[in-house]
């Protein structure tokens, strides 16, 4: 298909309107979410996934291994399983023993390799990881449901449909740590690499091997339980089942810190949004199929519950914006000029940020020769972005104040809701912690996640500099160097900075946790307060023996014939 | 012990932050440190060494006085390589072709190393850096070596030019940190951590309700 590039950069939404924090709050997963690239990979390319070893006792003790094959390389994901006591089951970061335990490792491990990782990897951050070592990360149980399921299949009977749809998991994650950590290898030693070219693709692949794994462990601990009448899970309820994640506020502070890698993800989106927008006509094909997934779309947000009250409002603001875009579709149809573009001016208008950013994610849905290919672009070599321009006049310094920054300098930043809260880390395993500046000592130990309340700082000193250049500005103002450089970034990369008060009394640092989890391809997002999120990973995805027959792409949302 | 490149440009950046650095200089620290450990240079027990030698001392007093001379002091006598690192290459872009300069005085002259490779990509021109305890030179490769690495005191030389004598450095995605100086980073970096308190704890993170659901 023929891409109308003026037309689509004319549609291209303005990083004013996307890059506000209530707005990156209603974000949703999307053909560019990186669940989502990943299965497509592991299904054209062939990956086979085999358990390599499955090794658990009675009491929920013991070892597996399940290897991913690929083209070139083989990942292993080693999983440690531990019979927890119930009274030290926490998704805390502060947390020190969980149900179970994982590492992705590069290759097929040996016997001696199992050793190591079995004296390391239960220890989470207190133990050590190696260059061999992708990832690290644990899981509990949701106990109310890992019994129910256990119990059934013990006594030869299916769980039950309402239950397991309550939750949606056997097991949550509450970290996934990559790139280094503990001693992982570093991004850069497998970013060369195909497959782990685009963003989280070892996490993603990490999570989809432990959902394989959890369904395994659940179906063998019933059969241990009940050798005669236990049953294993019709293939038709395993789907139901997803991986759930437990977040708190650690993920936030990381949009901030890589700003131009948040410039990638939404610069991918908005292009992939602005060409569809761009598109003269829409055929009956594409029609169809949108039609379809607003269909698809309305019974996903039925089966979304939250017990939170922001949510719960989010939710109800969901569904009559879903119900609104129905109607208006039987009314006003897509055979209008560019159908696409009438439709999001009108949604602009009519909807909610959670409709309009739904609406999102459904125009990209029909056309995956016009998105898919935009996965390619949402890496970043940060150190590229990373150089401070000196020789920029010191007048373009403040023209780009200005225009990225020219919400944050219209707040009277004395005000004490400006600078209510104070983001910094705790002694106690390294967690950061978002506390009350005027209540809690922590203001000497602020982290510079700010951006606004510093771009104010740097334009009061700015106004009354004399000399030319950034430069002779930043030796000057070494204190300014960290929100030069942001502002630099986001003067190339408009996406890169998120406008809205990172430190205000009315900050939900929920939103910026909803905004990373929907690029991972989270669905089901349910606060548990206004600094904690749980979520669903790769509920409905085919699992690996599936991955051969069928779509490996069309699973996110419920399909019709199974409401 | 064997770190990854990003815990150590963490631990550096963080214990430079936590010795007075701004945080737009402990990033600078953080980088700098880390590509030295790249290509096997002692970056983290030199950082080590200097935020030892000059805790918490102010930045105004270490950093070049006058960039547009050609010879750079500091107030203070001795010249902090970050600051001064930082500085040439955010002169890079508008000075190429640049002038020679000389840097007296400069503390941990190491350190200032990968900033003049940096300064070399951003004036898009070949630099060499030349102290009594090494020389580096940045063309399309990276040559150089010290035979001094840990030297806390040199006058510095930074040119246009190459020196194709010079060897090449191996590059490496691991380094081993030896407990010693991993410590005293991780003490300065500990300073930029709020102590735990019990409020902190329960409201910090905010972990509504129960987790065993």
């Amino acid at each position: 298909m023929q891409i109308d590039q003026p037309a689509a950069i004319a549609a291209m939404r303005q990083p004013d309107q996307v890059m506000r924090l209530e707005r990156l709050g209603s974000f949703h997963q999307s053909r560019l979410s990186f669940m989502r690239i990943l299965l497509r990979r592991l299904k054209s390319e062939g990956w086979q996934i085999e358990r390599a070893l499955f090794d658990i006792d009675a009491k929920g003790t013991g070892t597996a291994v399940y290897t991913a094959h690929g083209p070139q390389n083989s990942y292993s994901l080693v999983a440690f399983a531990n019979d927890l006591d119930p009274e030290k089951r926490s998704d805390r970061v502060i947390a020190t023993e969980w149900d179970a335990t994982f590492t992705l490792f590069d290759g097929i491990p040996d016997e001696a390799d199992l050793a190591r990782l079995r004296a390391n990897v239960p220890l989470q951050e207190a133990g050590r990881i190696s260059q061999s070592e992708l990832s690290l990360s644990r899981a509990n149980r949701s106990v109310r449901l890992w019994d129910h399921v256990v119990e059934a299949l013990a006594g030869g009977r299916q769980p039950d449909v309402a239950v397991i749809d309550s939750v949606g998991y056997l097991m949550r994650t509450t970290a996934v740590y990559g790139s280094g950590k503990f001693g992982a290898a570093d991004r850069a030693a497998t970013s060369g690499r195909p497959e782990f070219q685009a963003p989280y693709q070892i996490e993603m692949l990490s999570v989809y091997l432990t959902r394989a794994f959890v369904m395994d462990l659940v179906e063998d601990m019933a059969r241990q339980r009940a050798p005669e009448t236990a049953v294993t899970m019709e293939p038709a309820l395993r789907r139901r089942f997803g991986i759930g994640n437990s977040t708190g506020l650690g993920m936030a502070p990381y949009l901030l810190n890589h700003p131009a890698l948040l410039h990638s993800w939404i610069a991918a989106r908005e292009t992939a949004l602005s060409r569809v927008r761009a598109l003269p006509v829409a055929t009956p094909h594409h029609t169809a199929k949108f039609r379809q997934m607003v269909a698809r779309a309305v019974l996903h947000a039925d089966a979304w519950h939250s017990a939170h009250p922001a949510q719960i409002a989010k939710l109800a603001d969901l569904r009559a914006d879903l119900a609104r875009l129905a109607a208006h579709l039987d009314q006003a149809g897509l055979e209008a000029v560019r159908p696409w573009d009438a439709l999001w001016l009108w949604a602009e208008g009519a909807l909610t940020l959670e409709g309009q950013e739904q609406l999102v994610l459904l125009l990209l849905e029909p056309y995956p020769e016009m998105v898919d290919d935009l996965a390619g672009a949402m890496a970043c070599d940060e150190d590229r972005q990373w150089r401070i321009a000196g020789g920029m006049p010191c007048d373009r310094l403040a023209d780009i104040m200005r225009d990225i920054y020219g919400w944050a300098l219209s707040i009277d930043w004395t005000a004490p809701d400006a600078q209510a809260r104070v983001w910094y880390v705790s002694e106690a395993k390294l967690e950061p912690r978002l506390g009350e500046r005027r209540l809690e000592p922590v203001e000497p130990y602020e982290q510079p996640l700010s951006p606004g309340r510093d771009a104010a700082r740097l334009m009061a000193d700015l106004d009354v500099f004399t000399g030319a250049t950034v430069a002779a500005f930043v030796l000057a103002h070494p204190e300014h160097r960290h929100i030069v450089r942001r502002a630099q970034i986001a003067a190339r990369l408009p996406y890169a900075e998120i406008r809205g008060n990172t430190i205000g009394a009315g900050l939900l640092p929920i939103d910026m946790l909803r905004a990373k989890l929907s690029f991972f391809g989270a669905c089901h997002f349910d606060p548990r307060s206004d600094r904690w999120v749980r979520i669903t990973m790769f509920q409905n995805a085919p699992y690996p023996a599936d991955l051969a027959q069928g779509d490996a792409d069309d699973w996110t949302y419920p399909a019709l014939d199974a409401s | 012990m064997s770190w990854s490149l990003s815990e150590i440009e963490g631990l550096a950046r963080k214990a430079a932050r936590g010795s007075g650095f701004s945080w737009g200089m402990a990033e600078e620290a953080g980088k700098t440190v880390r590509w030295l450990a790249g290509i096997g240079l002692p970056g983290p027990e030199v950082l080590a060494d200097f935020l030892e030698a000059h805790d918490r001392t102010p930045h105004a007093r270490m950093r070049p006085c006058d960039t547009g001379l050609d010879t750079w002091t500091a107030a203070s006598g001795v010249i902090c390589p970050i600051s001064a690192g930082a500085a040439l290459c955010d002169l890079a872009q508008s000075d190429a072709p640049s002038r020679d300069i000389d840097i007296r005085n400069c503390a941990h002259p190491l350190l200032l190393v990968p900033f003049v490779r940096a300064a070399a990509e951003d004036g898009a021109q070949a630099e060499r850096v030349i102290w009594e305890g090494g020389e580096f030179a940045f063309a399309a490769d990276v040559r150089g070596q010290s035979d001094a690495p840990m030297a806390p005191l040199a006058d510095i030389r930074v040119q246009y030019g190459v020196n194709d004598a010079l060897p090449l450095p191996a590059c490496q995605l691991r380094y081993d940190l030896a407990e010693g100086p991993a410590a005293r980073l991780a003490a300065l970096a500990a300073r930029t951590y709020a102590p735990d308190t019990e409020e902190s704890r329960t409201t910090g993170a905010g972990a509504g309700g129960a987790d065993t659901d």
